[in-house]
C-alpha cells in the first residue's frame, strides 16, 4: 500500500498525503513524509531514540501537534529521524486525545534538501475514506 | 479568479469585493500583464479570503513577486484596523522577520576576484548553515532573554558590531515590547532557539557576494554609499526554529480564538484575533520577540563575515568600508500609521514577503536617507541579479508603504529537483567565474535560477508603479547557501 506521496501543486511550499490503515499508522506514515522533504530516510541508522508526546482536542489537531513536536524534536535533538512510531493513543476525561510514541534516526548528519520550518493548516485535513485514513498536509519550506 | 481582475493601468489590476461573496473590501495586484499572465489562480483567491476577515482595509494587495503560499500569498500585505480587525499569525507566516541586509565595501571587484574562492571558503567555515546548524553563541537564560528584549542591539552589545549598525536598521534592530518567557513566550519557543543564534539556515536563505554593475538613481546610490564596480554582500535570513515555533504555538492558540470570537475562516491558515482581544496581543508581544531574534541573527553574522574580510584582506573591516547599509524585514505584523481618505490610521500592517518601503522624509528612517527615502533590498535568485530600490511617496499613499521582496518562485521545489541537477547549476555557475557553496547539492537543484520567476520583470513592475524606484543592481560573485 502507498505509504505517503507528494505533490506539488503549491509552489512555495510543500504539500502530501498519507495513507494509513488507521489512525497510529497515518499518524506515522505522515511522519516519513515530513522528514523525507529534508533528506532521504533510506539508509539512516536507527542508532538514538526520542520519546515524543502529542495532544489534541480532534484527530486533526492530533496530527498538527504531533508532527510540530516531532520537527521540535528534531531541531532540539539533532537527530536525524527515519523511523517513527505511535505507541498510544489515549482520551482524558475532557475527551483530548494524547500520544505516546517515538521517532528513532541517526545523530551523523544527512545530505540534505530544503528545511521543514512548520506544518502549516493551509489544506490541512485527516479524514477517513473508503476504511482507511488519508492525511494531507502543507509545510512551509 | 484571475477572469475578473480588470485592469486600471498599466502596473494596476483590481478585483472588486464583488468577485465572491462574503468579501468585505476589493484587492489590487501590483503588476505588469506579464506578471498576471504568470500568476496561479489560486495566489489571487488567497487575496480573496483575506478579504473576507473582520477590520481588513482596503485594498488587500499584492506585489509582482506574488505566489501560491499557504493562508496569504507569498509577497502581499493585509492592513487591519488597530481597533476593528485583527492579528494573524497564520497571515504574518512561520519566518518571522525573514530579511535581508547589504554591507558595503570600498573593495573593486577586481581586487576581490583573485581571491574570492577563500573568502567564500572563509565565509562559509565563519557563518554555520544548512538544516540542522547549531551556531557558534551558547546563550545563557539571562542571554536569551536580552537577545529577545533588544534585538540587534544585544549583539552590538556583546561586541558583534558598532552603534551605526543599529542606525541602519528597520525598527532600529529591535522592537520594543517583546516577550521573554511565559504567558506569551513558550518556552519550546527559547529551547528550539536558543543553539540556533548565528546560523543561516538552509532553503532560500543565503549570503552573498554581490558586485555594483548599474547605478539608476546618482542621488540615491551616493546616500547609500553604493558605487558601481564595488563589492557588497547580501545576507539574507530569518528567525530559524525560534520564529517557526512562535508561529506553531500560536497558530493553535488562535484556532482556538478564532471559534472564541467566532470569526469566519475562509483558509483555516489565516487563524486571527481581534488586534486588542488578549489573545492577540500576546501574539504581537511573542512575535516581536522572535523579530528581535532574527535582526540579532543578522547582526551576529555580520560581525562574522567582517571577520572573515579581515583575514582574506588583511585590513580592519573599517579601512575596507563594510558598513551597513540597510536591514528590512519580510514577514512581519507592524502597528503603522498610514493615511486613508485624508485622516490618519492606526494599522495592523502584515506583511508576508514583502518590504517595508517608506518614503522621503519619513522620521522611522536614518536621517542620511530621509532626503531620498529608505533603501529596499530586493534579492534575487542564485544565480541572477539583486537590486537596492527606494521608497516613495507613492507607495505611502497606496500600498501602505510596501513593495515587493524578491524574484519570488516560479515552481514548487520537487519539481525543481527533477528538472534540474544541483552540481550540474554549480558547475555552470562557477564556470561563468562565480563560487558556490553548499552543504547540498539537492538544495542547489531546488534553488535553481530557472525555479525562479525573472526578477528584473518583478522589478520593472515595482519600478513602473512608482512603489518604489530602480537605484542599484547588484550581480553575484560568490553565494553562500544552506
Amino acid at each position: 500500500m502507498l505509504r505517503y506521496e507528494y505533490f506539488d501543486d503549491i509552489t512555495s511550499d510543500q504539500m502530501f498525503r498519507a495513507y494509513g490503515k488507521d489512525l497510529p499508522e497515518v499518524l506515522e506514515h505522515a511522519a516519513m513524509a515530513m522528514f523525507g522533504i529534508m533528506f532521504d530516510l533510506e539508509g539512516v541508522e536507527k542508532e538514538e531514540e526520542v520519546i515524543v508526546e502529542a495532544m489534541g482536542t480532534s484527530e486533526e489537531l492530533l496530527l498538527f501537534d504531533w508532527l510540530s513536536n516531532l520537527l521540535f524534536e528534531f531541531e532540539v535533538k539533532y537527530v536525524f529521524f527515519a523511523d517513527f512510531k505511535v505507541k498510544t493513543i489515549d482520551r482524558d476525561e475532557e475527551e483530548n486525545l494524547h500520544i505516546t510514541g517515538s521517532a528513532s534516526g541517526s545523530l551523523k548528519p544527512q545530505e540534505r534538501r530544503t528545511h521543514v520550518k512548520a506544518v502549516t493548516f493551509h489544506r490541512f485535513s485527516l479524514e477517513k475514506i473508503d476504511n482507511r485514513y488519508v492525511a494531507t498536509v502543507v509545510v512551509d519550506v | 479568479m484571475k477572469e475578473k481582475l480588470k485592469q486600471l493601468d498599466e502596473f494596476h489590476f483590481w478585483l472588486d469585493k464583488t468577485a465572491r461573496s462574503k468579501m468585505r473590501v476589493g484587492a489590487m495586484i501590483i503588476g505588469s500583464r506579464q506578471v498576471i499572465q504568470q500568476a496561479e489562480d489560486n495566489a489571487v483567491e488567497q487575496l480573496t479570503n483575506v478579504a473576507c476577515l473582520p477590520g481588513v482595509i482596503e485594498p488587500v494587495l499584492a506585489m509582482p513577486d506574488f505566489h501560491w503560499g499557504y493562508g496569504l500569498p507569498m509577497g502581499a500585505v493585509g492592513a487591519f484596523d488597530a481597533e476593528e480587525g485583527v492579528i494573524s499569525a497564520g497571515m504574518t507566516g512561520f519566518d518571522i522577520n525573514c530579511g535581508v541586509r547589504l554591507i558595503r565595501t570600498n573593495l573593486t571587484q577586481s581586487e576581490v576576484k583573485p581571491k574570492l574562492r577563500q573568502l567564500m571558503e572563509e565565509l562559509f567555515r565563519r557563518v554555520p548553515a544548512g538544516v540542522g546548524s547549531k551556531g557558534k553563541i551558547r546563550l545563557s537564560n539571562s542571554e536569551l532573554d536580552g537577545v529577545l528584549k533588544l534585538g540587534a542591539r544585544w549583539a552590538v552589545e556583546s561586541g558583534h558590531g558598532v552603534e551605526a549598525d543599529l542606525e541602519h536598521c528597520e525598527e532600529k534592530g529591535s522592537m520594543e515590547g517583546a516577550a521573554t518567557g511565559l504567558p506569551e513566550l513558550s518556552q519550546r519557543a527559547r529551547e528550539r532557539g536558543r543553539p540556533q543564534l548565528g546560523t543561516l539556515g538552509a532553503g532560500n536563505h543565503y549570503l552573498e557576494v554581490q558586485v555594483v554593475d548599474e547605478i539608476f538613481s546618482e542621488d540615491a546610490a551616493t546616500r547609500f554609499g553604493l558605487e558601481k564596480g564595488k563589492v557588497v554582500v547580501m545576507l539574507h535570513c530569518g528567525s530559524r526554529g525560534f520564529g517557526h515555533q512562535v508561529a506553531t504555538d500560536y497558530l493553535k492558540s488562535m484556532e482556538v480564538a478564532a471559534r472564541k470570537y467566532k470569526i469566519w475562516l475562509p483558509d483555516r491558515q489565516l487563524v486571527c484575533a481581534p488586534s486588542t482581544s488578549p489573545e492577540g496581543q500576546a501574539y504581537y508581544s511573542a512575535m516581536k520577540s522572535a523579530v528581535n531574534f532574527a535582526f540579532c541573527n543578522r547582526q551576529v553574522m555580520t560581525h562574522w563575515i567582517r571577520e572573515g574580510f579581515e583575514t582574506v584582506f588583511g585590513k580592519d573591516w573599517e579601512k575596507q568600508d563594510l558598513h551597513l547599509v540597510y536591514d528590512v524585514c519580510h514577514n512581519i505584523c507592524k502597528l503603522e500609521t498610514h493615511e486613508l481618505n485624508g485622516s490618519k490610521r492606526q494599522l495592523y500592517i502584515h506583511r508576508k514577503g514583502a518590504t517595508r518601503a517608506f518614503g522621503p522624509d519619513n522620521p522611522l528612517i536614518p536621517s542620511q536617507y530621509q532626503p531620498v527615502g529608505q533603501p529596499v533590498l530586493i534579492g534575487g535568485s542564485m544565480g541572477t541579479a539583486s537590486y537596492v530600490l527606494v521608497g516613495t511617496e507613492k507607495a505611502m499613499k497606496e500600498s501602505y508603504g510596501s513593495t515587493c521582496h524578491g524574484a519570488g518562485r516560479a515552481m514548487g521545489r520537487r519539481r525543481a529537483t527533477r528538472q534540474f541537477h544541483g552540481r550540474e547549476i554549480q558547475q555552470s555557475l562557477e564556470k561563468s567565474g562565480k563560487v558556490i557553496k553548499s552543504h547540498s547539492a539537492k538544495l542547489l537543484a531546488e534553488e535553481a535560477p530557472k525555479a525562479y520567476k525573472d526578477v528584473h520583470m518583478v522589478i520593472e513592475a515595482v519600478h513602473g508603479a512608482g512603489i518604489s524606484l530602480k537605484v542599484t543592481r547588484q550581480t553575484p560573485m560568490g553565494t553562500v547557501k544552506g
